[in-house]
């Protein structure tokens, strides 16, 4: 059994790592953790990154990190706190979500520098559904220096296609309720949500991604990304896809596939990974 | 023991196996209700186990939500950040995806074991208090606390969980009672706060035993009904094959024994009904048809026996008529019907005069003729209806009823007519049979003298065979006197008292005397016997001894008094001593052998033995014997009372006799006609001649003696010579 102790920015205090785990604390008082798989050396690290409310432990996410690894790339998957100390678990929709995208990006910065400090300057991003959006927004905002590649599977917008009057008047409302100088917890439909507890600020955060941004941030970001979806990922609407391939980014659509790459198109996926490395 | 009948058996036996059902359905409950009560008591243990491991599982279940609890990322999340804590508790407590029903509240306290939040109406501590776990009695919510460990290792805990739950609810919910009543379980509220290693006995609840309980009993009588009815329907069906199979058969079968009884001969093998039978009774009662009908059988050769028995009982077989047996039934008859019956009775008892010497002198069978010749000449004389017993050898007995004296006398007299009149010569016997006949007669009014008839009738025969002439004699009450031996108990008791013991028994003396030299040459042994009321003669004893066959008692108690008086030596010196001896004595086998005791003394006192003419042809063959050997031993033989009866010179000349003794009679014929004189002097010379001693006795006077003189007898004996004297007296 292998202990890491790491000492982070400058809040940072000791933290223990775990045979391929490694956690550290954040100045907010949030120990975070992340899976990591030292890879071959000379190969480049890929950082390969959760959706939403789910933690590195989601099977498709699984699915990457054991694939990577097993090609000899060093692979650290993370799990991104959601500010729950050491979160373990998905987050339910009811449950009160209080992180930022921003926080979020703040948190994948964090792991990209962790892996920069551990030596790696070769760093591509993998990510899946929210994941993806975290990763395009960080590479589109001072990414480090090392990331050379982001691979974006199943990326999303923020906005569901279906009842957008809902979607209208919540952001309005969050909107209003943001003004207020103790804003409260609400229910919002945001994702696959039909009741996303969370301050309105947070939602907001969220909401601001959506397809039309993403598609203006990709197609301004410095960093290459390269894009994975599934020919029947409905989720977002059938225009997604389409409108993605406006971005200018390189994207390549599975057929059959859903959003999960489920059954035999798992393999389709990694091996379009696969493929996106080399 | 009583028998009875086979239904009370049956009753019996019914009422036992009743009572020991009874005494077993009573165990039965007993042992129930024991096998109740430790059922109970081990359901009220198993029940207390069930109880305490139900409030463990509770806690077990209680410490699995507090560890899911302390570490659910939420809780980590508000522990971290409590913004939105109320927020977060309110939704949290509310949606049961995440916590059991039964958890009515809980809470988050930080380090300092404070609540993050404190509200009014706080439905939790707002501290966490020192004991952990405990419950409270009266509302029944069980409080649960625990620290919440911090995730990164080393740390201090980030803060304590505090939960309330609804106890009752969790035990019920979390647990399946077998034993307990569900419903029943609640808390004691004795205590208002319980720790939670007393839980368990603060808790109440109700078995379900009794229930379990119940329904045994219920079960087990339902058994015994069900056996009782079994047992009934048993009973019943039986009892229906025993009377059907058994009684009905036994009691037909006694009907039919006593139809048998009552001599309805009903042999029929059923007993005519459609019922079964059963084959070992029907086999009783063809078995007892046979035995019936061979009983019937035997029964009648029986009958047949008997009526021949009957007949041999009360018929003489020598002469076919009545013998004593049916004159004792028909004169009991008599007596019975007389009591209330005026009726006139005469009793004839008739006797045939030396007879026995008639028998001895021409034999049984000439004997019997004669007694069979004497029987049809009297039946042939009496009236029609009178009937004729045999009583004795020669004896007759008829009863005249509604019959007179003088009737009775004139067919008394016709009897002897007839008798006398039978041609008795075809039988060989040249001497005229005579009867002599003894009349007692009772009148109507005289009942109480009926009964005495037989005996007057016997007094009176006793007097007519004494008499040579008046052979029909009536009892009168002048007979009674000299009957009075015959009569009289008590003399009849002193008499045979003497012959058996020889008390009493004293040996008079009358001198015989020689008629030349008119010394005593020896003296007649005569008896007496001593009473305190008299001297008894020989007049009371001979009539007693007779009647009562003591013949040969008598003669040989006079031999052991005669040779006791010579044994004394008192006696008479050179004086002989005659005995006189019976016609029974005479017959007796060992006759000579009985006057061996006299033989020592035979020297000095010669003896004689003195029988009768008609002893003597009694028993004329043994006695000529037996007389021979006494007189070759040196006694003397007289032939005694010569003349009396039949006497027969034919006879005489063939007897071993040595003194012919002229009876008194004779003696006083001397005196009647010149006759009868002639013929006894020429008896008395042929006698001479003959060579026998001629004794005359009866010599009362002198006038006597001067008429026997010229008979010339020897010796003399009478009154005018000496009277008989004691012993004593001699000397």
């Amino acid at each position: 059994m292998k202990v890491f102790y790491l000492l982070l920015f400058s809040i940072a205090g000791v933290a223990n790592s775990w045979a391929g785990d490694v956690s550290a604390r954040l100045d907010n008082k949030v120990t975070v953790s992340a899976q990591y798989l030292p890879g071959e050396a000379g190969k480049e690290a890929i950082l390969v990154l959760h959706g939403f409310t789910t933690t590195r432990n989601f099977s498709t996410v699984q699915s990457i990190v054991a694939e990577m690894a097993g090609n000899g790339y060093t692979v650290l998957a993370p799990t991104l706190s959601m500010h729950i100390n050491d979160r373990r678990a998905s987050v339910p929709c009811d449950a009160i979500h209080t992180s930022t995208l921003e926080d979020d990006v703040d948190e994948i910065a964090f792991w990209v520098d962790w892996l920069v400090e551990h030596g790696h300057r070769s760093i591509t991003l993998i990510g899946h559904s929210m994941g993806s959006l975290q990763l395009v927004a960080y590479a589109s905002n001072h990414p480090h220096k090392s990331v050379n590649r982001v691979i974006a599977t199943s990326l999303i917008h923020t906005h569901r296609y279906t009842a957008p009057e809902i979607i209208e008047k919540e952001t309005a409302q969050a909107l209003a309720a943001a003004q207020s100088t103790a804003p409260s917890i609400q229910g919002y439909h945001f994702i696959f949500c039909d009741a996303y507890l969370a301050p309105p600020n947070v939602y907001l955060s969220y909401m601001a991604w959506d397809g039309p941004r993403v598609v203006e941030t990709l197609r301004k970001t410095n960093v290459p990304v390269q894009i994975i979806m599934g020919e029947k990922d409905r989720r977002f609407g059938p225009e997604w896809i389409a409108l993605l391939k406006q971005s200018g980014s390189e994207l390549k659509v599975i057929d059959g596939a859903s959003h999960f790459f489920d059954a035999t198109h798992e393999f389709e996926l990694l091996d379009s990974i696969s493929e996106s490395l080399q | 023991m009583k028998a009875l009948p086979a239904r009370h058996y049956f009753i019996a036996l019914s009422l036992v196996g009743l009572m020991l059902f009874f005494l077993l359905s009573v165990n039965q409950v007993l042992r129930t209700e024991a096998v109740k009560v430790a059922i109970n008591a081990e359901k009220q243990a198993a029940a207390e186990v069930e109880v305490t491991r139900a409030v463990d599982k509770v806690l077990d279940e209680l410490n699995s939500v507090i560890l899911e609890l302390t570490q659910w990322d939420e809780v980590h999340q508000q522990l971290t950040d409590p913004t939105y804590y109320v927020y977060w508790r309110e939704t949290r407590q509310r949606n049961q995806e995440y916590l059991p029903d039964y958890v009515d509240s809980f809470e988050l306290y930080g380090k300092d074991s404070q609540a993050l939040v404190k509200l009014a109406n706080h439905p939790m501590p707002l501290s966490v208090p020192d004991t952990r776990l405990f419950l409270q009695a009266d509302s029944g919510q069980l409080y649960a606390f625990s620290e919440i460990v911090s995730r990164t290792p080393g740390d201090e805990p980030v803060g304590y969980l505090g939960i309330k739950i609804n106890f009752l609810q969790a035990l019920k919910t979390l647990n399946r009672f077998t034993l307990v009543q569900t419903d029943s379980v609640n808390i004691e509220r004795a205590d208002s706060l319980v720790l939670a290693g007393d839980i368990a006995t603060h808790l109440k609840y109700q078995m379900l035993e009794a229930a379990d309980s119940s329904r045994l009993g219920n079960i087990l009588l339902k058994i015994l009904r069900e056996y009782f009815a079994l047992f009934a329907i048993t009973l019943l069906v039986f009892y229906l094959m025993v009377s059907v199979l058994l009684i009905r058969p036994l009691r037909m079968l006694n009907m039919h024994i006593l139809d048998l009884q009552k001599g309805n001969r009903n042999y029929s093998e059923t007993s005519n009904t459609f019922l079964p039978t059963i084959k070992e009774l029907a086999t009783a009662r063809r078995s007892l048809n046979n035995y019936q009908r061979e009983l019937d059988s035997v029964q009648a050769e029986l009958d047949g026996k008997n009526a021949e028995l009957w007949d041999l009982a009360h018929i003489d077989a020598l002469t076919g008529i009545n013998n004593r047996l049916a004159f004792e039934r028909d004169w009991n008859e008599l007596l019975h019907l007389t009591r209330n019956t005026r009726l006139d009775v005469s009793l004839a008892l008739f006797d045939c005069d030396f007879f026995k010497a008639i028998n001895d002198t021409y034999g049984h069978e000439a004997g019997d003729k004669v007694i069979q010749s004497i029987a049809r000449q009297l039946q042939g004389v009496l009236r029609e209806g009178d009937t004729l017993y045999r009583i004795g050898g020669d004896e007759f007995v008829s009863i005249f009823t509604n019959c007179s004296e003088e009737e009775a006398e004139v067919i008394a007299t016709r009897c002897i007519t007839a008798v006398q009149d039978e041609a008795f010569e075809q039988l060989g016997i040249k001497e005229t049979l005579k009867l002599s006949v003894g009349l007692a007669h009772a009148s109507g009014d005289d009942k109480a003298n009926i009964s005495e008839l037989p005996r007057q009738a016997d007094v009176a025969m006793y007097h007519a065979k004494g008499s040579t002439r008046e052979k029909i004699v009536h009892y009168t009450t002048a007979l009674e006197e000299d009957a009075y031996a015959l009569v009289s108990s008590h003399i009849t008791a002193a008499v045979l008292d003497a012959i058996e013991s020889g008390t009493n028994m004293s040996m008079h003396y009358q001198p015989i005397v020689s008629t030349e030299t008119r010394q005593v040459s020896h003296y007649e042994a005569l008896v007496r016997i001593n009473d305190p009321a008299g001297l008894i003669t020989a007049a009371d004893i001979f009539p007693v001894v007779t009647r009562r066959r003591q013949e040969v008692e008598l003669d040989k108690a006079v031999i052991r008094s005669v040779v006791n008086d010579l044994a004394s030596g008192r006696f008479p010196d050179e004086a002989g001593v005659a005995v006189n001896v019976s016609a029974a004595f005479l017959a007796l086998n060992d006759f000579c052998e009985q006057f061996s005791v006299f033989v020592p003394y035979l020297k000095q006192h010669p003896i004689t033995i003195e029988v009768t003419e008609t002893n003597y042809i009694s028993h004329l063959q043994h006695a000529s014997e037996c007389l021979q050997r006494l007189r070759e031993n040196g006694f003397t033989i007289a032939l005694d009372d010569f003349g009396s009866g039949y006497s027969s010179l034919r006879y005489l000349a063939n007897m071993p006799v040595d003194i012919v003794k002229f009876d008194i009679s004779m003696v006083r014929a001397l005196k009647t006609d010149e006759r009868s004189r002639t013929m006894i002097y020429d008896t008395a010379r042929l006698i001479h001649n003959a060579g026998y001693t001629l004794v005359a006795e009866g010599i009362e006077d002198e006038q006597t003696l001067q008429c026997v003189l010229p008979l010339c007898p020897k010796y003399l004996q009478g009154y005018l010579f000496g009277n008989p004297q004691p012993m004593e007296a001699l000397c």
